[in-house]
C-alpha cells in the first residue's frame, strides 16, 4: 500500500503552483459545473467527459446513455425553458438576470409558476453535471490531500465514510441523491436530498454525489441498488471532487494564501495493481451486505432474500 | 400439583396466544391474478416479476420486520423507539397496500370504457370520460421524482377526484380519498420497457385497466 501511493506520487507531473494549472490538460466537459455561476441566455446541455462505455463495468454503456441522452438533456431542455419564461414575464426582476447558482441559492425569490419548474429541472441539470463529472473509470478512488485528511478526521477513515455513505444511499426511499458536502467553515459531512432538490438551496457546497434514482441503475441492477452502490465505487473519481472543492472555495472567496500541496495527475491511468485499495473497500462493502448474524456466526442470507433490506427474513 | 399444572395450563395460553398475535400480524405478498406475462404488450412479464416478486416483496417484508420493532418499543415502552419507526412502518405499509390495490386494477381483459354507475359518476364530476382520462395522465406523468396517481373518492361529498401521492404514501391516510384506481410512476414501474418515456408507459396503461375491480371499489364505500 506505502508502495503504491509512493509510485503515485512519483507520477505527479511537473505543474505550476496554482488552482487553475491543472486545468491546462482537462477538458471543458471536466469542469462543466463552472457554467452554473456565469449567466447565460440557454444553458448547454454539457457533454460527458468520457464515453458511454468507458465506465464499464461499473457503470453500463445503456445506462449512461439514457440517463445523460433522455433524463439529462431533458432537464436541461425544460429549465432554459423555465428560465426564458420567466425572464420574458419578470423583465424587472434581478434575479432573473443572474446566473443560475445565485437563482438555486435564492428559490424563495423565484415566484411561482416558475419556481417549481427551476427548482426541479435547474436541480436536475446541476446535479446531473455533478454525478457524471465525479465518475471515471481506471482512476486512483481514493481521497488525496487535504481531501484526504478531512474524510479521515470527520468519519475516521476512508472505509469508515463509504460504510456511512452506501448506509445512507441504501436507506434512501423514494428518488433523490447522496451527497458529501462542504459549508462554509470548511467541514464535510454527508447529507440527502430528495428528488431533485440540491445541496447549493442550503447554502452548501456539493463535492460528491451519487444518484439514487431508480433510473440510474435500473437498467443494469434492477432492483439492486446496494449492488449499484457498491460498483460505483469502482469510480467514485476523488481527483474531480478536490478539483470541485478547490473551485468552490474560489467561488466563495475561500482560496488558500499559498498553495504547496502536491499537485497529482488525477487523470493519469493507474495500473490494476494499484487499483487494490479501492477494490477492497469495494467488495467489503458488499459482502457485508450479503450477511447476517445466525447463531453467533456470520452467515451470508439466502439468496432470494439479498436484495430486501430486512436484516433477517 | 394443581398449582404447577395450573401454572402450565396458562403458560401454554400464553404461549399461544402470543403465537398467534405474531402470526396475524404476519403480512404475506399476495398471488399475482394472473400470470406475469399476462399484461403484454403494455407491461412485460419482466416487469411484473420484479415488481411484484422482488420490489412488493420487500415492502411486505421490510414491513413485517418494522412491525416486530413497533411491538417491541411498544412493549417496553421506548416511545422514542416507537416514534423513530413510523417513517419505515409508512414507506413499507403504504407500498404493500398501494401495489395490493394495484395488481387488482389491471387485468389482461381490461381496458376500454366503464359502464354503468361507475361510468355515470365519472362523467358526472368530469364532465366526460375523455377529459378524467386525461387529466389523470397529466397529473399522473407529472409526478416530480416516485409516487402514485390515484382517482379517489371523497365520501363526504359524494365525487370522485384525481390526485397524486408522493413516494409510496397510501392514499386514504393522507387525504382521506377511498382508493379506487392508482397508476404506479415509480421508474420501477416502467423503466426496463419504457427507459424514461414516462407519458408513452402511462397512455399504454388505461388498455388494461380492469374497470370492474375500479367498479366494484366504489360500489363497496357507496
Amino acid at each position: 500500500m506505502a508502495g503504491g501511493v509512493t509510485v503515485c506520487v512519483l507520477l505527479v507531473s511537473v505543474l505550476a503552483v496554482g488552482s487553475s494549472s491543472s486545468t491546462d490538460q482537462l477538458l471543458p466537459e471536466d469542469t462543466a459545473y463552472e457554467m452554473i455561476t456565469e449567466y447565460r441566455d440557454n444553458y448547454p446541455p454539457p457533454n460527458l467527459p468520457y464515453a458511454y462505455d468507458a465506465l464499464e463495468p461499473f457503470v453500463n454503456e445503456a445506462t449512461l446513455k439514457v440517463h445523460h441522452q433522455g433524463h439529462h438533456r431533458a432537464y436541461c431542455t425544460k429549465m432554459n425553458a423555465a428560465l426564458k419564461e420567466w425572464r420574458k414575464q419578470d423583465p424587472e426582476s434581478q434575479l432573473a438576470k443572474s446566473s443560475l447558482y445565485d437563482i438555486m441559492k435564492n428559490l424563495s425569490g423565484v415566484p411561482e409558476p416558475w419556481r417549481t419548474a427551476i427548482r426541479n429541472n435547474g436541480g436536475g441539470f446541476i446535479n446531473h453535471i455533478f454525478y457524471f463529472v465525479t465518475m471515471r473509470n481506471k482512476v486512483y478512488t481514493a481521497p488525496m490531500g487535504e481531501l484526504a485528511k478531512q474524510v479521515n478526521a470527520t468519519f475516521g477513515g476512508y472505509e469508515r465514510f463509504m460504510e456511512e455513505f452506501g448506509e445512507a444511499a441504501r436507506n434512501l426511499f423514494g428518488s433523490g441523491y447522496v451527497w458529501l458536502v462542504e459549508d462554509e467553515e470548511r467541514n464535510i459531512s454527508i447529507i440527502n436530498t430528495a428528488n431533485q432538490d440540491s445541496p447549493i438551496s442550503d447554502g452548501l457546497y456539493p463535492l460528491l454525489v451519487l444518484d439514487v434514482w431508480e433510473h440510474a441503475y435500473y437498467l443494469q441492477h434492477m432492483n439492486r441498488r446496494t449492488n449499484y452502490i457498491g460498483k460505483w465505487w469502482g469510480v467514485a473519481h476523488w481527483g474531480a471532487v478536490s478539483r470541485i472543492q478547490e473551485w468552490w472555495r474560489k467561488v466563495r472567496g475561500d482560496e488558500d494564501e499559498e498553495d504547496d500541496e502536491e499537485e497529482y495527475d488525477w487523470e493519469k491511468e493507474v495500473p490494476e495493481e494499484k487499483m487494490r485499495r479501492s477494490m477492497i473497500g469495494r467488495k467489503r462493502f458488499q459482502r457485508k451486505r450479503r450477511r447476517v448474524e445466525v447463531g453467533g456466526k456470520m452467515r451470508d442470507k439466502p439468496r432470494a432474500t439479498r436484495s430486501c433490506n430486512s436484516p433477517l427474513v | 400439583m394443581l398449582a404447577r399444572s395450573g401454572s402450565v395450563f396458562s403458560w401454554t395460553r400464553r404461549a399461544l396466544g402470543a403465537a398467534a398475535k405474531t402470526f396475524r400480524q404476519q403480512h404475506t405478498l399476495p398471488e399475482l391474478p394472473y400470470a406475469a406475462t399476462a399484461l403484454e404488450p403494455v407491461i412485460s412479464g419482466e416487469i411484473m416479476e420484479l415488481h411484484h416478486g422482488k420490489h412488493h416483496a420487500t415492502y411486505v417484508n421490510n414491513l413485517n420486520a418494522a412491525k416486530e420493532q413497533l411491538q417491541s418499543a411498544l412493549q417496553s415502552k421506548d416511545e422514542n423507539g416507537v416514534i423513530a419507526i413510523q417513517k419505515a412502518i409508512k414507506f413499507n405499509g403504504g407500498g404493500h397496500i398501494n401495489h395490493s390495490i394495484f395488481w387488482n386494477n389491471l387485468s389482461p381483459n381490461g381496458g376500454g370504457l366503464p359502464i354503468g354507475a361507475l361510468l355515470e359518476a365519472i362523467e358526472r364530476d368530469f364532465g366526460s370520460f375523455d377529459i378524467f382520462r386525461a387529466e389523470m395522465t397529466a397529473k399522473t406523468v407529472g409526478i416530480q421524482g416516485s409516487g402514485w396517481g390515484w382517482l379517489g373518492y371523497e365520501k363526504g361529498k359524494n365525487r370522485l377526484v384525481v390526485t397524486t401521492c408522493p413516494n409510496q404514501d397510501p392514499l386514504q391516510p393522507t387525504t382521506g380519498l377511498i382508493p379506487l384506481l392508482g397508476i404506479d410512476v415509480w421508474e420501477h414501474a416502467y423503466y426496463l420497457q419504457y427507459k424514461n418515456v414516462r407519458p408513452e408507459y402511462v397512455n399504454k396503461i388505461w388498455d388494461v385497466v380492469n374497470w370492474d375491480d375500479v367498479a366494484k371499489r366504489l360500489s363497496d364505500v357507496q
